[in-house]
């Protein structure tokens, strides 16, 4: 009896907590992120990072493990591994198949994680060029704009590679007379 | 362990000896060394990017980094550094040929030095060069950094030019700077931070100007995102992080505040959607036929030929497993059925966990211009702290048995998880430096910054973290 109370004490003093913490977010910011009141103390500290603790293997199991309605991730068959492999420009002689299966399936079913999670219908229309780190503030330029740009270009004398300064086939294993070489099969074949 | 014995293990190459003046015409002399993914033009210098592939490879012109520091007569290139193959792996050990004898982690023996730039950490810490430069794509220079006891910086995308580096995931390729002396980082990125027009990622001129007093502030305030509260989290890391946090809030002009950022827990599966895909396509470019490695039998026609791709073979053999696999999952999402699904998604989401940075920042983000809608901006924080690894570094006998382990090979996540606390700032482009929790120690804490903020990251490491021992 003393056990349960004591639980039901502690469980309350939890959910009193959590209660607290999420008035500590007081600043309500866009996009969902927010900040909240200053730490006062180093139990602030400490209570805030115990009470978020949460469970890394959300992670790493699963999308169905963590919402059973959703479909799983199926192995990628034989014929999708032939498919990337020829695509990843990889040999398809002497392949562990079991292997590759196992390890995509992995690697698949982490990132499928992301198909859960909702857009907004504003994120819907994003142009996903800005995912890369671009200015986002351009305006297109007006065709004089773009003549007056020509005429000002100056040339980089640093920018430039002079012409003839090295020998693009020296870098290659098999070459002859400044010709790269792709497979003798293609020459003799040739009529 | 010899000096000798320690180039060994941690350069590919040397040009100069380490044994250098202290000294010229009354100025310090410093050393460095490059990541062997940074092209240095020589008779006999390769950048092997330690690939099989690349084995031979001798660029036939120079980074932009290195001939910037070249020009500069207290600056001595000592060699080129190993690293994971191409870039890609967080312990150091990815690569042709792997012999565990042949890694270090100078003060951490026992323990693998972290990867990507795990030579250019390993050649800080272990007293041979004064800095050195790596590449940081998901946490390559602050990992490596953090686990070898020393510090790394990765600047904010786009400031320091990528030409000549050998290209990963163009998106998020960041050089990045490696010192056990804050004040060297600082001279080296200035040195480095300037606009190059052979870099078509780098940052325009006009976005690098920052008002100098926002970097001299005698007030700051810092955020604790919850959602680094994963469990994952080694105790040992979590108490040392704890124990920091403490330390701040007795320093004068600091507050602490906690954030909350929803979509920093997606980062890794955002991460690891995009990076490959680029991987995949960067890559591509490696058939043997222009430049690199060529299996020989390729060369000669064979009717019962099963592989229709002309180069398979070569790319099969001369490529890492990881570097394979990572291909191969680049293609996934980037071929026709999980386009839409996956790929821009992640870049979709990529952009809302970019704009949630923004909104709890107290600067604005130089990349946003008039698009950025800012409220209640002086609320905002300057910076964010947040561990750089989830435990400390692994001991290399429990690596090298995890990759004997069937189970564990075929499940190369678990590895992905190392990047948990590094890969936001680099999908948002921010400038982090990682910096030991207390003096030689190889626990790590991040300093974040809102992008552009770079050098306000550097003084408040110095001024605060350093010289108020905090971190010490």
């Amino acid at each position: 009896m003393l056990m349960m109370i004591r639980s039901s004490y502690k469980t309350r003093s939890v959910h009193i907590v959590n209660c607290l913490l999420k008035q500590r977010f007081y600043t309500i910011q866009n996009k969902g992120a927010r900040i909240g009141t200053k730490f006062e103390s180093k139990q602030d500290i400490d209570d805030f990072l115990d009470s978020n603790k949460w469970d890394g293997q959300e992670l790493l199991q699963s999308s169905t493990e963590c919402d059973p309605s959703k479909v799983p991730t199926a192995p990628p068959s034989d014929e999708m591994i032939y498919k990337l492999l020829k695509l990843s420009g990889l040999s398809q002689k002497g392949i562990d198949m079991e292997e590759i299966r196992t390890t995509l399936t992995n690697q698949i079913q982490f990132i499928d994680l992301l198909q859960n999670v909702p857009l907004s219908e504003e994120e819907q229309k994003y142009d996903t060029n800005y995912a890369r780190l671009l200015p986002r503030d351009n305006k297109p330029l007006k065709y004089n704009e773009i003549l007056k740009l020509i005429e000002t270009q100056k040339k980089n004398k640093q920018g430039s590679e002079i012409s003839g300064s090295w020998n693009p086939t020296s870098l290659a294993t098999i070459s002859v007379n400044n010709y790269y070489i792709l497979k003798k099969g293609l020459l003799k074949n040739r009529n | 362990m010899s000096k000798q014995q320690l180039i060994n293990k941690i350069f590919f190459s040397v040009k100069n000896n380490v044994e250098t003046p202290l000294k010229i015409t009354g100025q310090q002399l410093l050393t460095y060394s490059l990541k062997d993914n940074i092209c240095v033009k020589a008779e006999d210098d390769k950048t092997t990017c330690n690939s099989s592939m690349l084995w031979e490879y001798k660029s036939p012109f120079n980074s932009t980094i290195y001939d910037i520091l070249s020009k500069e007569s207290n600056l001595k290139f000592i060699g080129k550094t190993r690293l994971d193959e191409f870039a890609m792996g967080s312990m150091g050990i990815n690569g042709p040929n792997f012999n565990p004898k042949d890694v270090l982690n100078p003060l951490f023996p026992d323990r693998v030095p972290g990867g990507s730039s795990s030579g250019s950490a390993a050649s800080v810490s272990g007293g041979l060069v004064d800095f050195s430069l790596g590449t940081d794509t998901g946490g390559s220079v602050r990992l490596p950094a953090s686990w070898c006891g020393t510090m790394g910086f990765k600047p904010s995308y786009g400031k320091i030019s990528r030409y000549g580096v050998v290209d990963m995931a163009q998106s998020l390729d960041t050089v990045g700077v490696i010192s056990n002396d804050i004040d060297k980082i600082y001279h080296v990125f200035k040195l480095l931070d300037q606009y190059d027009p052979k870099d078509t990622t780098s940052l325009p001129e006009e976005l690098r100007f920052r008002p100098p007093q926002q970097d001299l502030k005698s007030e700051w305030k810092i955020g604790i995102p919850r959602e680094i509260c994963i469990d994952l989290c080694d105790p040992i890391i979590w108490n040392k992080f704890e124990e920091t946090l403490h330390k701040l809030l007795s320093v004068p002009g600091v507050t602490l505040h906690p954030v909350s950022i929803p979509s920093l827990k997606l980062s890794l599966p955002i991460y690891y959607t995009l990076c490959p895909s680029e991987v995949a396509s960067n890559l591509a470019r490696y058939d043997g036929v222009r430049y690199g490695s060529r299996e020989k039998n390729e060369f000669e026609d064979q009717d019962n030929d099963t592989d229709i791709t002309l180069f398979a073979s070569t790319r099969s053999k001369h490529f890492g497993k990881e570097v394979k696999r990572r291909i191969m999952l680049g293609n996934h999402t980037l071929s026709s059925g999980s386009y839409q699904n996956n790929y821009l998604k992640a870049q979709r989401l990529r952009m809302r966990l970019i704009d949630e940075f923004n909104s709890i920042f107290q600067v604005r983000n130089v990349l946003m211009g008039k698009t950025e809608i800012k409220t209640n901006s002086d609320e905002g924080i300057d910076f964010m702290l947040v561990p750089t690894s989830l435990t400390p570094p692994p001991k290399m006998d429990d690596v090298v048995k995890s990759q004997t382990n069937k189970q564990q090979e075929e499940n190369p996540v678990t590895n992905y998880m190392n990047d948990f606390f590094t890969v936001p700032m680099s999908l948002a482009g921010l400038p982090t430096i990682s910096i030991p929790m207390s003096l030689k120690s190889n626990l790590g804490v991040q300093i974040v910054g809102q992008y552009g903020d770079d050098y306000k990251v550097l003084n408040f490491a110095k001024n605060v973290m350093i010289n108020s021992n905090v971190s010490t």
